[in-house]
């Protein structure tokens, strides 16, 4: 049990606040009573078997989730003083503050340059959109292999790199949180130590939540961990507590690879 | 995350470190106050011993929280039990010392000045040990480490020094028997801490190798 004083800094910690979340579609509950807390500069992981509602909720966080057909959502989702997923707090405000990677690199047809600029045009249109651009792919480590091919539409990158660029797009609306759902599941070893290494780096200056089927990835790289089965949270915690001492069988048979 | 891991891998070494630290600072103490019979350092260096405890279970503890998340594999494992290794020699020292400072503490015969050279000399040659083993750990340097644990030799030789004279005196003085054996204690202390420094030296071998080459 924390001490008042670790509440109290956890507290002070908070960037986003989820309270009794649910989400069905028709009468199908896809999430349910869903509590918990994003605390800032951390990496929490969501971690789930396939099915268990993980993309479903973090596409409540930049509301995607409710544009889906029959979604009827309830709950609180607190960021900035704000429930977000109010009617009256406009998507695209939420979407640009909390930036989104998906778990195949969706780029646009277009030059790596417009790739990472054209949003960012939109939303700080008062900055230069060649420093946004440099310092964005300087933050995902792909400057130097690409600042003398950024005419170039991307096509001729790697998978890894292809996710990086989504990436450095994502960061280029200087988002306050970043969300990721599964970004390697389809990459190899090398391009996913990458990535990982990559978000260790970028959690001192936006925070991180990421979904990920594969609990070797949320322990290798999570501050905090979420495992999420069936809609629910069976249990939440500092990474190092849930993968050293685990309080429910749920989380003990997934992280030991024997629950999928 | 191979960068996380080398980091906590770091950390690691200096926790190790820091214990070295302690430990050498705590053997310092309690011979002080044995040769002194010095009970207020005896209990100094009895509190001191319970902070090597709880180097030993913090590292543990983090070594384990490693393992758990990281999952690591080849030299980084044999890195990883090498520090849980050497912590617990470390922790077996501060315990060795722990026993010198209750004899104090429980013990009020004289000591003898028989002898009192090749202890101190004993002495010297495992802090030189300790902090060389140490040193050869968290450098990755086995040719040190080797060259410090064949240097448990002089040890071994000078205890056996300090046995046949202590036999002697004996022999000659038997009124001093009790006051002798306090010397042999002494000696077989020196001689195992001397062992434990020995097995960190085979620990950071292990690290390079897979294997334990030096049987202590």
């Amino acid at each position: 049990m924390p001490s008042m004083t670790s509440e109290q800094n956890l507290e002070s910690m908070t960037i986003l606040r989820i309270k009794n979340l649910n989400l069905s579609f028709g009468d199908t509950p896809f999430l349910q009573n869903i509590d918990m807390s994003v605390f800032s500069r951390s990496i929490t992981a969501i971690m789930g078997p396939p099915g268990s509602g993980k993309t479903t909720l973090i596409r409540c966080l930049n509301r995607t989730s409710e544009l889906l057909p029959r979604a009827k959502i309830t709950g609180e989702i607190f960021f900035e003083g704000q429930n977000i997923i109010d009617s009256e707090i406009d998507p695209n405000t939420v979407r640009r503050k909390i930036g989104m990677v998906f778990e195949s690199p969706n780029l646009f047809p277009k030059s790596i340059y417009d790739n990472v600029a054209w949003a960012a045009k939109i939303h700080r249109p008062t900055e230069k959109s060649d420093l946004i651009v440099e310092s964005a792919l300087r933050d995902v480590y792909l400057w130097d292999e690409l600042k003398d091919k950024l005419a170039y539409k991307p096509n001729f990158l790697s998978r890894g790199q292809q996710q990086r660029l989504c990436i450095a797009r994502a960061l280029a609306l200087k988002p306050k949180i970043l969300v990721l759902d599964e970004p390697t599941l389809e990459l190899d070893p090398f391009s996913t130590s990458r990535i990982e290494d990559l978000l260790d780096d970028l959690k001192s200056r936006v925070t991180i939540i990421l979904s990920t089927r594969n609990s070797a990835q949320a322990g290798r790289i999570s501050d905090y961990s979420v495992m999420l089965m069936n809609g629910m949270i069976a249990e939440q915690g500092s990474t190092d507590q849930m993968f050293y001492a685990p309080q429910s069988e749920i989380t003990e048979s997934f992280i030991s690879g024997k629950l999928y | 995350m191979r960068n996380h891991l080398s980091r906590d891998l770091e950390t690691l070494n200096h926790e190790i470190l820091k214990m070295a630290v302690v430990t050498e600072e705590n053997i310092r103490l309690a011979f002080d106050a044995f040769l002194n019979r010095d009970s207020l350092r005896a209990k100094e260096a009895l509190n001191r011993y319970y902070q090597s405890k709880i180097f030993e279970g913090n590292i543990d503890d983090k070594c384990a929280i490693l393992l758990a998340r990281q999952h690591p594999v080849a030299r980084d494992l044999r890195q990883l039990i090498a520090t849980i290794k050497i912590s617990s020699d470390l922790e077996r020292i501060g315990d060795l010392t722990s026993h010198l400072a209750r004899n104090t503490l429980e013990n009020h015969y004289p000591i003898p000045i028989e002898c009192l050279e090749n202890i101190l000399q004993m002495i010297d040659v495992l802090l030189h040990m300790l902090r060389g083993a140490i040193d050869a750990f968290i450098n990755e340097d086995e040719i040190k480490a080797k060259i410090i644990a064949e240097m448990d030799l002089q040890i071994d030789e000078l205890r056996n020094t300090v046995y046949q004279k202590v036999v002697a005196e004996m022999e000659e003085k038997r009124e001093q028997i009790r006051p002798l054996t306090r010397l042999l204690f002494l000696s077989r202390l020196i001689e195992r801490m001397g062992d434990h420094t020995v097995s960190i030296c085979g620990w950071t071998l292990y690290i390079s190798t897979g294997k334990r080459e030096i049987a202590t």
